[in-house]
């Protein structure tokens, strides 16, 4: 099977598992797939369905819907979570408010939101399931994405990097571009209107405002005013892709710092500024930025349409230059992880990383990890080959690019393997936050806890952190099977300062026997492969992306 | 992670399906009523895709429930409960084997027919309209697939697949960390199991 029919099948997997309806016909006309594995997906569809395999949509005989919660709500519609009670599926229920101020307006841009999502398919665009009339009423049925809107994240965990933010740019160009191939244009595109899923995709949502870019674009032109673009206040301005790609720009201005570029005290003040132009610049509210992504940001919001990216593809391109070039010594526009006091040297050499880029071609997971350790006070940086002695702390800070699954094991000479994180108990636990410097093992009541270094006579410690955009299953269930560090209060008999902080006690538990080599697949980690070859199996898999970070420390004897 | 409140909701349901069962072994007949009904919607589905029509012309599907059901019952004290994916395992498999029997049983019926029957396409082309979901070649290769998988993951895929369970309860049961693991242990199992069946081309 080659790598793009696996991305189809592990795709289609996620969409039967989830109860997500699958289009056979497409399928098969693509040609991702051989027909033997559709008939085998179309098997287990009609398991999990139990209905014969069928190409028929699922909502052929109506909508069975039974609304949980409303999640959501703006000036001409409510969106529930709602479960389809004929597949057992939870989906998002998108109706027309019973007090919009027009109605029939109301329901025009639902049909017409229903057929812009129809003509779309694409991982960046939430998928439509059906549009049903009741009593003349149109109502829409969604896919639920499960996740958090961008406006949401910021708001409660500060703003990305620029290198996150780039990717987040990214996949929304591709969501553009996709809409634009078709002669739509969305028109609100703008931080609660993106979800970030469980998972880490990033899905653009409410099509409330697409307009077919082939009608008549008469004023005044719908929108949310601290996102449009010039065009959009001006009644005789016609809008286009300038003008989504303009509130991309807003959005990666506003995801990187918090804030928009355009900040006014009155609906006029502001149509006034920025038809003006007059906008903060990015740099003055985060001089830390990367001159190449603001430059980015600049262009995407000229106040020129003519200006701005010719399209979403070319915005595109810019920030994946971007992202490539920052990947080069010395680019980032602000250190990635910001050292504790007395911090300093770089965990350097046996980095391994591993990137694998993902189905949807997103840019690969990026794990920026780095030891430190702790002893008489003071905390310094480690690198591989450094000594550590009984009685030190040690603490890992980590930051990924994308959310992440993370896992760090620890083998000594002799063979015995512990985990040391996931730490049961305390947090941060998997999936870690993505633009977040995660201090490791974490806190429990408020209290940062560090592994307590209890090996001694020599020898060494070979340290794995691995980073995975989703749970790694089978090395989870291997887990499970390891010791792992205990939470444990440094005792006065081990001479550790316990006045800052406790500890976590590194060094209990079974003997896992070593010396055997790692099979080329990991389906089944077996207890006898070293963390090595470990890593570099776990490396040679494809099944999602994954960074991982080897390090070797010295015993002092 | 599993949020406190659907934490609980879970811990509910687990231990909800754990009481019945222990009350069901102590005798009572009312918990015992309580617990199969919780399997019957999924039990019904199970057994009815795989009911071949000549069985299925002497048995309704909901008598074979009911069948499978007091066969469970009776075999209570000889199940060991490990979770509600242990429970569906055992009932399954009670299934399986009942399916086997009925089938052997219809195909010396002198009116049964061959267990190959669902397999038959009718005179048009088109699938009979009383046809199994899974064709005996199929269910068994499935089935065959499906005992190539852990455990757990096994259990896992079953909950969602058979049972529709949410991944916050398959996660809970099955031991996982959280309901995105449980979701990716369910995906991989599908994956697994693509390659396996298209290998033995029952997808073609």
């Amino acid at each position: 099977m080659t790598d793009s029919e696996r991305d189809a099948v592990r795709r289609i997997a996620a969409s039967l598992a989830d109860g997500q309806p699958v289009d056979w016909d497409a399928l098969r006309a693509s040609g991702a797939l051989a027909e033997r594995e559709i008939g085998a997906l179309r098997l287990l569809e009609s398991i999990r369905s139990g209905r014969p395999p069928s190409g028929a949509s699922p909502h052929a005989d109506g909508l069975d819907i039974e609304i949980l919660e409303e999640i959501g709500s703006g000036s001409a519609s409510r969106v529930h979570r709602a479960l389809d009670r004929a597949l057992g599926r939870p989906v998002a229920l998108k109706l027309v408010r019973a007090d919009a101020i027009v109605p029939e307006a109301a329901r025009e841009r639902f049909l017409a939101e229903a057929r812009a999502l129809a003509s779309i398919d694409h991982p960046n665009v939430v998928r439509i399931h059906s549009v049903e009339l009741v009593d003349g009423t149109p109502r829409l049925c969604l896919e639920l994405v499960d996740g958090k809107t961008l406006e949401r994240i910021v708001r409660d965990d500060g703003p990305f990097s620029p290198e996150e933010v780039a990717r987040i740019g990214i996949d929304l160009c591709r969501a553009l571009a996709a809409i634009h191939a078709k002669g739509l244009v969305h028109r609100d595109v703008k931080p609660s209107n993106v979800m970030r899923a469980t998972g880490g995709r990033t899905v653009l949502l409410d099509f409330g405002v697409v307009r077919d870019a082939g009608s008549p674009d008469r004023g005044p032109h719908p929108g949310t005013p601290v996102a449009m673009a010039p065009e959009q206040f001006d009644a005789a301005g016609e809008t286009g892709q300038a003008t989504d790609v303009y509130a991309l720009g807003v959005l990666l201005y506003w995801a990187v710092c918090g804030r928009y570029p355009v900040e006014a005290a009155s609906y006029e003040e502001l149509r006034d500024l920025v038809r003006a132009g007059r906008r903060t610049p990015l740099a003055d509210r985060r001089p830390d930025v990367p001159g190449d992504f603001v430059s980015i940001v600049e262009k995407a919001t000229a106040t020129a349409p003519s200006s701005r990216f010719e399209s979403a593809g070319a915005f595109e391109r810019a920030l994946r230059e971007f992202l490539s070039l920052s990947k080069g010594p010395g680019r980032r526009g602000r250190p990635a992880m910001p050292w504790i006091a007395g911090a300093a040297a770089l965990i350097a050499a046996l980095a391994v990383w591993v990137a694998i880029a993902s189905w949807s071609g997103r840019a690969p997971l990026e794990l920026d990890a780095r030891f430190f350790v702790t002893r008489d006070g003071v905390a310094r940086g480690l690198s591989s080959g450094d000594s550590v002695r009984v009685g030190d702390l040690l603490f890992l800070e980590a930051r990924f690019n994308r959310e992440s699954h993370v896992y760090v094991l620890d083998e000594d000479d002799a063979g015995e393997l512990f985990t040391m994180f996931p730490a049961p108990g305390y947090e941060p636990r998997n999936p870690l936050r993505a633009g977040t410097t995660h201090r490791l093992p974490g806190t429990r009541a408020g209290k940062s806890h560090d592994w307590l270094v209890s090996s001694q006579g020599g020898g060494a410690e070979t340290i794995l952190v691995v980073a995975a955009s989703e749970p790694i299953e089978h090395l989870e269930s291997f887990l499970r099977g390891v010791p792992a560090v205990k939470p444990e209060d440094a005792s006065p008999a081990r001479k550790v300062d316990v006045s800052t902080r406790a500890a976590l006690y590194r060094g209990i538990g079974k003997t896992a026997p070593a010396g055997a080599a790692a099979e080329s697949h990991v389906e089944s980690p077996s207890p006898a492969a070293r963390l090595e070859d470990w890593a570099a199996a776990l490396a040679r898999e494809d099944a999602t992306d994954r960074a991982v970070k080897l390090i070797r420390l010295r015993n002092a004897p | 992670m599993i949020p406190e409140e659907r934490r609980a909701a879970c811990a509910s349901e687990l231990s909800r399906t754990a009481d019945l069962l222990e009350e069901a072994r102590r005798g009572d007949a009312a918990a015992r009523d309580a617990l199969f009904a919780r399997y019957r919607e999924p039990l019904s589905r199970f057994l009815h895709a795989r009911l071949p029509a000549s069985a299925r012309g002497m048995l309704e599907t909901e008598d074979v429930v009911q069948e499978v059901s007091a066969r469970a019952f009776s075999n209570l004290d000889r199940f060991d409960y490990r979770g509600i994916g242990s429970f569906w395992g055992f009932l399954r498999q009670i299934g399986l084997n009942y399916v086997v029997q009925v089938s052997r049983r219809a195909r010396r019926a002198p009116d049964g027919g061959s267990l190959d029957d669902a397999a038959e396409p009718a005179a048009n082309g088109s699938r009979p309209a009383w046809a199994a979901l899974l064709t005996k070649e199929a269910g068994e290769a499935f089935e065959k697939a499906l005992s190539s998988v852990s455990p757990e993951n096994r259990a896992a895929f079953l909950l969602r697949f058979e049972v529709d369970l949410d991944y916050a309860t398959i996660a809970a049961d099955c031991g996982f960390p959280s309901p995105d693991a449980a979701r990716m242990a369910v995906c991989r199992v599908v994956q697994h199991l693509t390659r396996e069946l298209a290998r033995d081309g029952f997808g073609a």
